[in-house]
């Protein structure tokens, strides 16, 4: 049979022909959706929020960064000589505009309220879970805002009227943002954690539950919840200074929460266990991290552990402020081996870096932050209550301590102290020292030698500067650079 | 308009065919001795059809009644025409031309002769390609191809290379500058698709020993016809074919080592004694007493007499070994060319090599003198060694200079030291132990293939086919072992990566030439085609962790924990019809255009479609009258040419807003707005307009080819930064406009030709002028290190300007502004100015061959200059900031009293006054001229080979990289590094010595 080459060629060019067609070109991802359709039901709001919370647990936020800054700037931990390089502007205070810190948590927390903006702005009727969602998102922008705020701007303690941050409320990829005041910025933040306070009604151990997608969610500490929000609202009035609304918002949760504070039996379990909890003990809100989702080698446990990096140490001024029957100081270790001679010691909080299971948490609110604001508030009050409330953390720590008795200005160092040792390695630390504009005069530098550098209040590097991306990229913020950067 | 096409594609097709009576004529080719001339083309005037002689320099050939003429051609004898006459038996005898003027030129779906050609084109032959210690072809081409820049990125065995061609022309990503690259017609996926190792390249799975030419295109009129991706140049590699004649085999060996090359005296590293004293003095100036300065000494090793130089460690001498055997020849109706290659190298660093397995086929067939079948299939297997890249700790080059000379690398009883106490490893690793326990496998195979057809529809009509595959599987697995380095806190961890990519790409395409006018004066040709080009990628992700000790079992299914098993995807497509025709008027005046319509998934409905297109013309000034007389001169030829191509390298999906998932919270799915999306995004356009000059004098001892374009690449893709407050750092739009302006000059002259004694040089330099045009809103743009100005070089530094070290007190001083009247010891009261780039002035290379009876000696330099290189890493190994890190010599020459003159500091323990952050202390003068290859031949006499029963032996001993001169007396890295300057501790380049045989039999 002779071979019709004419027809074979005519076949070729119909068969190449057919990838004329329009449907050849569309070609749809496998791991995205149009943003157009990703936020139409409760099940959609749902995946939205675990997203939002996931985005907290970026190293330059939560997962390492603002603990490490916290202890780092101020004087309760310094970096071991021969350190992995990390963070060494915290202890040398000669962070530049390109500082990668300052711009990678400016990055971070603004994608967070992205996230938190994407479910707010969701077109969905409202809804039990809906409501909630959406409070939760609330608060989480009111502690993104918060947290940029107090990094990049002068306390509210110090001028209220100081450039702040811009506020961000809904996506508009052209916006050239200025910065709003502080006071803007706080009272948007008091504003979300009023929505979010009236929109949310669970609190820790309840569930919400998505019939359409048969999800039932327990709301443990690793998701915002009704009195968690109004914890960090007495927060933010305790950083205003502010101190009659920060006792009605403290005694809100006191009275209405029904959380507790661990008990010190208790105590170095809480510690060392890195899930999140529902039984409303101590932990009102952390980010979690687990074994499918962690920082890996770039977590807050592997920079303070042996295992890990195990960069930062405990001064010995801070482990020297701790009574040998303080519960706290048992997740402090003392190790003689790691640098000959010297006695080191080594923050154990987080010790979960070689645990596969699981990964440490960050804890971002505490109950006794809670008790420990309301004391502040009542010594700024002049309520007697104030010794109580300290006492209250205080003896429970510390079986073996009598209570303080202080009053006046002594009454308030003692509370700093308080919290100091309540809340060492948490990221505390520095912002206490700062809403009150302290200096900070033991800022350690070297351990073997001790080796300070008193760090003034009128030194400009306690604030990050603007991201120099930022003010590349945005003309109007060019002009609002802080000081002497 | 695409509907058109396709249309007239089948209206084409379906044209009628004139069937006419044959009658075969037959004869014999020889030259102008009298010898035959095998492989010779006869092919029936004004058509494709044709034959080619035999062994014996015969031939027959069917040709139609109303033939008037057969064209009986071959390279390097010129073409003669014959005009048939009653008689069925031509005889003819050819005699051999200078070269050049016959030869073919492969260009976009298909070739040209060299005197037709309108487009600015190189070509870069098989023995510029063959048995070289590279490991991909593509590294090979620096200094070859006048306006191609190819520096290499690093010395790791296997590692992408960075091509530019005539300057850089987009700057979406790095990628996006690159050339298309397309072998035997299909379009591949090149570079690196890797996902777990350092740097990987999909063109080191080619066997360059396979490679017939690489036609670089480069101005429109080449270009075009790519459409939618030709705008940043396109290579074509063309694979070497068999012939009919006597089976030919060849067997290259070749053998050697491989060692450290030279390193800048200010890139090694002080020992013991020297850093000791320099930590003292560092703990002095910063003011500790004499008790702490003995502690932190003694914590640093003083008096544990160790004294290690870490360079010396990481470094070897590896090996450079290559074997090729092939076979080629065929019949009248049956060709091929076969072939099997192993290549082997490794780096001169620790754990870093490669191997190479390939095979080739090639196979046509020849069915009648209207119809051909090719088959082609290559295959190969490379195993790639890559240790982790950039600042990891676990990549032994960047240990180095975070290492102190007073660390031990090993315990007393010989085993490594992995303690991470004291003065240990404490936050550093011991690179020793992880390039021992660590794996980091690239495992990759590539196939390409293709089926294709030719069909003659008539005598001057041909309809080609051709469906091609390019398949790359890359299997990737990361071990970090449990006991020491990353792998620790996870007690072991395992990375397996499975990435598969499966790309095609279908063209059909009709070719028509015709003879018309008077005396058949005019040569037209056209062509017709259509293309479609469909990738996908898929992506198969595992770890786990929690290894079994003692870490002899590193795969993952011996580890507790799995961690990640997850697979994804992503696609491409492109279609598009292309279209060229052109006119030749007794090969004096030419003139040719082409025009393409593409299609791409790459962007919305809105914007799916682009139209590229050129004209070129050329004048072979040579073929008027009034250059007969002029006997000096042996070719002229003026070429001009002016297009628009384009370019879609962006991310598959980027043009849509979308909704991405994988940002899960407690084991839960979680999703977030994860890409802005631009439904306006559309290909970035380049118009470029060449204006060349051939020429060639005194009988071709003299030749020469200058250029001078320039090409505007406008509606430039682009992530533009946008303020962080919205939760994105950029959105890629199509803003600004980049100028690339230039010159190319080469010129290939032989000085001496005799008998036994030849002389050839070769040189070539090109000019490239970058300017950034236009940026959206006219705002300058800062990325990272550069900045983007309009009026300004793509590649301009933005950087404080050292001022030198302050001689009364050692402090480091930079110049407050760009005036220069005020210095300052604060950095950040010192302002960015824009100085220096990162891009050359000028680079080429330079060719001297001088043979003398059998003996030859090549050497091949390869040069650049005026462009500045950066090392971002010295921050950590020069002054006090970072007093624990290993310190390089150039801290010996740091200030230390008042009246010192010296470029560096005073060295204060832990002083945190940025002398060492990025400033113009830490650029150097790029420029360098390295002799890239010099090889010392030997071809045996016809006498010698005859009597060993082959056909051809040579020999030769080949230095690569043996020197390099440099200009930048401070130099802390090596001058030749990738397209932004700047140096990323990236594994040492080789200095390779090999001696290796070649014999053809």
């Amino acid at each position: 049979m002779r071979f019709n080459y004419r027809l074979f060629v005519i076949l070729l060019i119909i068969s190449t022909a057919t990838s004329c067609k329009k449907d050849f070109f569309n070609l749809a991802p496998y791991n995205s959706i149009p943003l157009s359709q990703a936020l139409s039901t409760e099940g959609d709001l749902n995946i939205a929020s675990n997203g939002m919370y996931q985005g907290m647990r970026n190293t330059n936020l939560y997962g390492r960064t603002y603990p490490i800054k916290g202890d780092l700037m101020a004087d309760n931990v310094y970096l071991k000589a021969n350190n992995s390089g990390r963070y060494l502007a915290f202890r040398d205070y000669n962070q530049t505009a390109a500082n990668t810190e300052a711009n990678d948590t400016w990055n971070a927390a603004y994608d967070v309220i992205k996230r938190a903006n994407t479910i707010i702005s969701a077109d969905i009727p409202a809804s039990k879970n809906v409501d909630e969602l959406k409070g939760q998102a609330y608060a989480v922008r009111a502690l993104m805002t918060f947290e940029l705020v107090r990094n990049y701007a002068k306390p509210y303690t110090v001028d209220p009227n100081a450039l702040g941050i811009p506020l961000v409320t809904t996506f508009d990829q052209n916006a050239l943002p200025v910065r709003n005041t502080v006071k803007e910025v706080y009272t948007q933040m008091i504003s979300d954690l009023n929505q979010a306070f009236t929109l949310m009604s669970l609190n820790i151990g309840q569930s919400i539950i998505i019939p359409s997608t048969n999800t039932t969610k327990v709301l443990n500490s690793s998701y915002f919840t009704k009195y968690a929000a109004k914890a960090l609202q007495a927060r933010v009035y305790q950083h205003m200074g502010d101190w009659a609304s920060a006792k009605d918002a403290a005694l809100q949760v006191i009275n209405n929460g029904t959380f507790s504070l661990v008990e010190s039996t208790s105590y170095v379990a809480y510690w060392k266990n890195p899930a999140a909890s529902s039984s409303r003990v101590e932990s009102m809100f952390e980010v979690s991290s687990d074994n499918g989702g962690n920082n890996g080698t770039n977590s807050l446990s592997n920079f303070y552990e042996l295992a890990g990096y195990g960069d930062a140490w405990v001064t010995n001024e801070l482990y020297n402020t701790y009574s040998a029957t303080d519960i706290r100081r048992q997740v402090i270790l003392v190790n003689t081996t790691v640098t000959a001679g010297n006695t080191v010691y080594l923050n154990n909080k987080y010790s979960n870096t070689t645990n596969a299971a699981d990964k440490d948490d960050t804890k971002v609110l505490r109950y006794a932050d809670v008790i420990l604001i309301l004391a502040e508030a009542y010594a700024n009050l002049d309520d007697a209550n104030a010794l109580i409330r300290l006492n209250e953390v205080a003896k429970k720590r510390d079986a073996a301590f009598i209570g303080y008795t202080s009053t006046g200005a002594q009454l308030k160092n003692d509370i700093i102290t308080e919290r100091r040792k309540e809340f060492a390695f948490e990221g505390y630390r520095y912002w206490d020292l700062m809403r009150l504009n302290l200096p900070i005069p033991n800022h350690t530098k070297s351990q073997f030698p001790t080796i300070l550098s008193p760090i003034e209040i009128t030194d400009y590097h306690r604030l990050f500067p603007v991201p120099q991306a930022e003010l590349d990229a945005n003309p109007n913020i060019r002009t609002q650079q802080n000081p002497g950067f | 308009m695409r509907k058109l096409l396709c249309l007239l594609l089948l209206f084409a097709l379906c044209a009628g065919h004139i069937s006419a009576q044959n009658r075969i004529i037959s004869g014999k080719v020889s030259d102008e001795k009298g010898g035959p001339l095998p492989n010779t083309s006869v092919v029936i005037k004004g058509s494709n059809s044709g034959s080619t002689t035999k062994d014996d320099g015969t031939y027959t050939l069917q040709v139609p009644k109303n033939t008037k003429a057969i064209v009986i051609s071959l390279v390097g004898m010129g073409s003669k025409e014959i005009a048939l006459s009653e008689t069925d038996i031509y005889n003819v005898s050819l005699t051999s031309v200078a070269k050049g003027l016959d030869e073919i030129v492969i260009l976009g779906y298909g070739s040209r002769k060299k005197v037709d050609v309108t487009a600015a084109v190189a070509t870069v032959k098989a023995p510029d390609l063959e048995n070289r210690p590279f490991t991909s072809v593509d590294q090979m081409l620096q200094g070859k191809v006048p306006g191609l820049q190819a520096p290499l990125l690093s010395g790791q065995p296997g590692a992408a290379q960075s091509i530019r061609i005539r300057g850089i022309g987009s700057v979406v990503s790095s990628a996006a500058a690159n050339p298309l690259y397309v072998v035997d017609g299909m379009i591949i996926n090149a570079g690196d698709l890797s996902s777990l190792t350092a740097t990987a390249n999909t063109i080191a799975g080619i066997n360059a020993n396979d490679i017939e030419s690489i036609t670089v295109l480069k101005d429109a009129q080449a270009t075009s016809i790519y459409g939618s991706r030709g705008a940043n140049g396109v290579i074509l590699i063309t694979t070497k074919t068999g012939k009919a004649g006597k089976t030919k085999f060849r067997l290259d060996a070749e053998a050697g080592i491989t060692k450290l090359a030279d390193l800048p005296d200010n890139a090694k590293f002080l020992n013991a004694d020297e850093w000791l004293s320099l930590l003292e003095e560092g703990l002095r100036n910063a003011g500790r007493r004499q008790g702490q300065i003995d502690t932190t000494m003694a914590g640093f090793g003083k008096g544990n007499g160790v004294n290690t130089n870490w360079l010396d460690l990481i470094t070897r001498q590896g090996s450079q070994q290559q074997y090729n055997l092939s076979a080629s020849g065929g019949d009248d109706k049956n060709q091929f060319y076969v072939s099997g290659g192993y290549f082997k190298q490794d780096a001169p660093v620790i754990n870093s090599d490669f191997k190479r397995y390939a095979f080739r086929t090639n196979y046509k067939h020849i069915s009648t003198d209207k119809l051909n079948f090719n088959v082609s299939l290559s295959g190969s297997n490379s195993i790639q060694h890559t240790p982790s890249g950039g600042g990891a700790f676990a990549n032994p080059v960047s240990a180095v200079p975070f290492l102190r000379p007073t660390q031990n690398p090993y315990n007393a009883d010989g085993s490594y030291n992995i303690n991470t106490t004291g003065n240990d490893f404490a936050s550093t690793f011991n690179p020793l132990y992880i390039a021992k326990y660590n794996k980091y496998n690239l495992n990759a195979t590539l196939f390409q293939g293709y089926i294709g057809g030719e069909y003659a529809i008539l005598n001057n009509l041909k309809f080609t086919s051709k469906y091609g595959i390019d398949f790359n599987n890359l299997e990737e697995y990361r071990f970090w072992n449990q006991y020491h380095g990353d792998g620790k806190s996870y007690g072991g961890s395992g990375d397996a990566n499975n990435t598969r990519y499966f790309n095609w790409t279908f063209t059909n395409q009709l070719d028509y030439s015709a003879y018309v006018g008077k005396d058949q004066a005019f040569r037209v040709n056209a062509k017709l085609g259509y293309e479609s080009q469909k990738s996908k990628g898929y992506f198969v992700n595992t770890r786990a962790e929690g290894f079994p000790p003692p870490n002899e079992l590193t795969l993952t299914t011996n580890a507790a924990t799995v961690k990640d098993g997850k697979v994804s995807a992503s696609e491409y497509d492109f279609a598009g019809a292309f279209a060229s025709g052109g006119i030749s008027y007794e090969d004096k005046y030419i003139l040719e255009g082409s025009f393409r319509r593409d299609g791409s998934s790459r962007f919305s409905d809105e914007n799916k479609y682009g139209n590229f297109w050129s004209v070129g013309g050329a004048w072979n000034v040579q073929k008027e009258k009034f250059m007969d007389g002029v006997s000096f001169v042996s070719d002229v030829k003026l070429r001009g040419s002016y297009g628009l191509s384009g370019n879609a390298a962006i991310g598959n999906y980027l043009w849509r807003q979308t909704y991405g998932f994988g940002s899960n919270y407690n084991g839960l799915p979680g999703g977030s707005f994860n890409v802005i999306g631009n439904s306006d995004l559309t290909w970035e356009s380049t118009v470029q307009s060449d204006i060349g000059l051939d020429a060639s004098f005194l009988n071709d001892r003299i030749s020469i080819v200058f250029d001078l374009y320039k090409r505007v690449s406008d509606r430039l893709l682009f992530a533009e930064p946008i303020s962080r407050t919205t939760g994105f750092t950029s959105v890629t739009r199509n803003v600004g406009k980049l100028e690339n302006k230039g010159f190319e000059f080469s010129i290939n002259t032989t000085p001496v030709k005799s008998q036994n004694f030849n002389w050839n040089i070769s040189f070539n330099i090109s000019n490239n002028k970058n300017r950034v045009r236009q940026l959206p809103g006219g705002k300058d743009i800062i990325d990272g290190a550069f900045i983007l100005r309009e009026g300004y070089d793509y590649r301009t530094f933005y950087v404080r300007e050292w001022a030198g070290v302050d001689p009364a007190n050692g402090d480091p001083l930079w110049y407050v502004d760009g005036s220069h009247a005020k210095t300052t010891n604060d950095y950040n009261s010192a302002t960015r100015q824009l100085l220096k780039s990162a891009s050359p002035k000028f680079f080429g290379g330079v060719t001297n061959s001088i043979s003398y009876k059998g003996f030859g000696l090549d050497a091949d330099f390869v040069y650049n200059y005026g462009n500045t290189v950066r090392d971002p890493w010295i921050f950590y190994s020069i002054d006090g900031t970072d007093p624990t890190s290993g310190k390089t010599k150039l801290n010996l020459q740091r200030w230390q009293k008042p009246g010192d003159i010296t470029n560096v500091p005073r060295y204060v323990y832990q002083l945190a006054n940025n002398s060492s952050s990025f400033s113009t202390r830490f650029l150097y003068k790029g420029d360098f001229i390295r002799l890239r290859n010099i090889t010392l031949g030997y071809t045996a006499n016809d006498k010698l080979v005859k009597r060993l029963h082959g056909s051809s032996i040579h020999l030769y001993l080949r230095g690569t990289n043996l020197f390099t001169k440099t200009y930048d007396k401070n130099l802390t890295v090596d001058p030749e590094q990738g397209i932004n300057g700047s140096a990323n501790l990236d594994i040492f380049y080789a200095r390779i010595f090999t001696a290796g045989i070649n014999i053809g039999f």
